[in-house]
């Protein structure tokens, strides 16, 4: 791709990200609930290991 | 990988905007994506996710593990081990990318400015791809001896001038195939990867078959038995600690492409955690049962003469398959994200980048193949500490919000521009982290440290370059107005 291409590109998909009337290009953060299932899940499973390899 | 959401893109094109239309396809730029560019769902990104997963590498891995732990430790190490660094990973650099649609190395300005992230991306774009090409094509040589020297009766040496001119043929062969284009890369992979995974399942059925759990379990690590067996142990989980971080350079990238934070984080537990762990295992499993550690060693005494050296055939092919993932991977990135030199650059220019410093690499085995924990150790040493980074500037000093605009400003109109262009604060917490990490576990001699045995090299290296960062930032980088850290004004 070339620099004009690009940067004419570039532009138009910032000025929709701005514009408050445009669709969003950003998608929603992670919930923290996934986030702590796997910190839990995690937690738990290691502990089981650590017991059951010593 | 990305040669196959572009065919998916292309069948998936709407007449509103898709600019395919234009004539270049977003997700070979930097360019933030559209939603129509976003094309996975969760069972694509895992499908993506999987096929990565389960190569070569897994067999390596389990190896490298088998000699220092047996199997329930191999098993739980592996668990622990890439648990902890894939859910790093899983954050930083992969929820960025996700939510604003970023190439994983734009997302990096933030924290390491313009220059910054370019010389990160570089650097483990070529390096690491470079020291993984070679790895992979050192083993197909070492295959290649193997099968040649149970068909013919020679006996070629597998650490000598016969496997590392083979290494080099499985580059050159690369070469030529990533000179074709994705098209020829993706063909060569869907038939390899299958083969792949029939090959695993045959080593757990025929280890399994000859051995029971009690007599697997009783087996002894292959560097013997040690008078510190829990030193071992947490010389296994930092293997697999490293093992995991060693994705970092590419999962960002496959997570842009999800279309919502969830499917850019699940389908890592699907892939680079559950099918790594699986195929870590089952070498781990086939290294002791066999107690050898080469794992192109490993086919012929497992299945006998005939189906061995199919299978050993496979193998090499598998790790031919490898490098171009690999490479092309690196490749993308680097016409991607590596600014105008790059993106004009000419494929081949890309490829002998790329792939040649492996031509030269695979002339020194004992270098990276026969020392392969050292070589994850020396990953690990810069990509823990750059997880961090990333994490503690998203996360913490940023609240998730990052102006995607300053991303993409000339360094002295852009919030992110720091010292032209380069935050040195983000290269000192690295730098930090990668001390604490040598202090810890010498990446030379592979020694640990006593402070080892209570904490690993990778976390403690993670933490340091985390906390350096955070405290560099609030005293050095605020008060100096840099970096664009006042969040109040943020609104995307």
């Amino acid at each position: 791709m070339d620099d004009a291409t690009f940067e004419q590109e570039l532009q138009k998909r910032l000025h929709m990200i701005e514009s408050p009337d445009g669709p969003s290009l950003t998608v929603p953060d992670l919930p923290l609930l996934d986030f702590a299932v796997v910190v839990i899940a995690l937690a738990l499973a290691t502990a089981l290991l650590m017991w059951w390899a010593y | 990988m990305t040669h196959v959401l572009r065919r998916n893109k292309a069948e998936k094109a709407t007449p509103d905007g898709n600019p395919d239309e234009a004539g270049f396809d977003a997700t070979l730029t930097e360019l933030p994506l559209l939603p129509t560019e976003r094309i996975w769902g969760f069972w694509q990104h895992s499908s993506v996710n999987i096929g990565l997963a389960v190569a070569t590498w897994a067999f390596l891995q389990g190896a490298a593990v088998a000699y220092y732990v047996g199997v329930v430790q191999a098993i739980a190490s592996i668990f622990i081990g890439y648990g902890i660094s894939v859910l790093l990973i899983a954050l930083a650099p992969c929820m960025p990318s996700v939510k604003y649609g970023i190439e994983q190395f734009v997302g990096l300005r933030s924290a390491f400015g313009e220059n910054g992230a370019r010389v990160v991306m570089v650097a483990v774009s070529t390096v690491l791809a470079a020291a993984w090409s070679a790895v992979l094509a050192i083993m197909f040589g070492h295959g290649l001896v193997t099968v040649a020297n149970q068909l013919f009766g020679v006996e070629l040496s597998e650490s000598g001038v016969a496997a590392s001119l083979l290494a080099l043929v499985a580059i050159i062969v690369s070469c030529v195939i990533l000179a074709r284009g994705p098209v020829s890369v993706e063909a060569v992979c869907r038939i390899i990867a299958p083969m792949l995974v029939v090959i695993l399942v045959g080593i757990i059925v025929i280890v399994f078959t000859h051995n029971t759990w009690s007599e697997l379990a009783a087996l002894e690590p292959l560097g013997g038995a040690s008078d510190d067996p829990h030193l071992n142990f947490l010389l296994a989980i930092e293997l697999n600690i490293a093992g995991g971080f060693a994705w970092w350079p590419n999962m960002g990238n496959l997570a842009r492409l999800s279309r919502s934070s969830r499917v850019g984080f699940w389908p890592n537990w699907m892939g680079i955690f559950g099918a790594s762990v699986v195929a870590a295992i089952v070498g781990a499993l086939a290294a002791l049962s066999l107690q050898i550690e080469d794992p192109t060693q490993w086919m012929i005494p497992l299945a006998g003469a005939g189906i061995g050296v199919v299978a050993l055939v496979i193998i090499c092919l598998a790790n031919v398959t490898a490098i171009l993932s690999q490479g092309y991977a690196s490749m993308v990135a680097l016409k991607g994200g590596g600014g105008r030199l790059f993106r004009t650059a000419a494929w081949p220019w890309l490829i002998a980048v790329i792939l040649g410093p492996s031509a030269v690499l695979v002339f020194f085995p004992a270098a990276v193949y026969d020392n392969y924990g050292r070589f994850l150790s020396w990953g690990a040493i810069v990509l823990a500490p750059l997880c961090a980074v990333q994490i503690v500037d998203y996360f913490i000093l940023r609240r998730r919000q990052l102006h995607i605009r300053d991303l993409f400003l000339p360094i002295s109109q852009s919030r992110y521009g720091y010292w032209k262009g380069v935050n040195f604060v983000a290269f000192t917490a690295v730098g930090a982290g990668a001390v604490t990490y040598s202090l810890l576990l010498n990446p030379v001699s592979y020694e640990p440290s006593g402070l080892f045995r209570y904490t690993t090299a990778s976390l403690p290296a993670f933490l340091v370059a985390g906390l350096v960062y955070y405290v560099l930032t609030r005293v050095v980088v605020q008060p100096l107005g840099l970096g664009g850290y006042d969040t109040r004004s943020a609104r995307r």
